[in-house]
């Protein structure tokens, strides 16, 4: 056996509470990700400064489950410290180009 | 999803969709009511777009289920406080009964 399936043995991991923590915070990226979509249309970005206020928003979003959700502690609620930060990071970026192009055509009277 | 959470939620809703409408009639009057166009959103549009959905974001997060923790270990821990542990199958063994003490515990308990 070698290290990691060592350490599965030992240390298993529940994948319920793996699987509801992906399904928590996917909801919060695909629900914030439309918000800021809303914004993005309100403010009237175009292009490059549009995509880079999506990963602003994505960011501050992550930083804020760490805070709030995780509570400093990532590891103990993710495999790795990493699904955090920059996991299921783009899947909001189709709900946000959808809400983003929308509300861009309503704001511009 | 607390009433903290829903309220902050609901308020940045609002907020929101006041400055869409500011922007909306900010654009309206540049576009029908002056020659050039030249002007950006008022500052406190942008203000009020960029806190309304950092409020938002803040709602969801405080109003979302708490996380589970991954290790089996702690979680059939949290489990077990409840009375659902994972393994409830192995405090009751039939096969293992043993009958006489069980008789002479219920003879005590009955006089």
């Amino acid at each position: 056996m070698d290290e990691k399936e060592r350490k599965q043995a030992i240390y298993p991991v529940s994948t319920e509470s793996l699987q509801q923590n992906g399904k928590t915070v996917y909801y919060i990226r695909s629900v914030t990700s439309t918000i800021f979509g809303v914004s993005a249309g309100i403010l009237g970005l175009e292009s490059y400064y549009g995509f880079l206020f999506y990963f602003a928003g994505t960011a501050f979003v992550s930083l804020l489950l760490f805070l709030l959700l995780a509570r400093g502690q990532p590891t103990e609620y993710f495999t790795s410290a990493n699904d955090i930060w920059i996991g299921n990071a783009l899947t909001g970026l189709s709900s946000f180009v959808l809400t983003w192009t929308l509300f861009y055509g309503l704001v511009d009277a | 999803m607390s009433f903290v959470s829903t309220a902050i939620t609901v308020f940045s809703l609002v907020l929101l969709f006041h400055a869409g409408y500011s922007a909306y009639e900010f654009s309206h009057y540049l576009k029908h009511l002056t020659v050039n166009s030249n002007a950006t959103l008022p500052i406190d549009i942008i203000t009020e777009t960029i806190v309304a959905t950092g409020l938002f974001a803040l709602g969801q997060v405080l109003g979302a289920d708490k996380l589970r923790p991954v290790s089996f270990a702690k979680w059939a821990k949290g489990l077990e406080r409840e009375g659902k542990s994972p393994f409830v199958f192995l405090e009751r063994r039939p096969g293992y009964m043993n009958v006489t003490k069980l008789r002479e515990e219920y003879a005590s308990t009955k006089k």
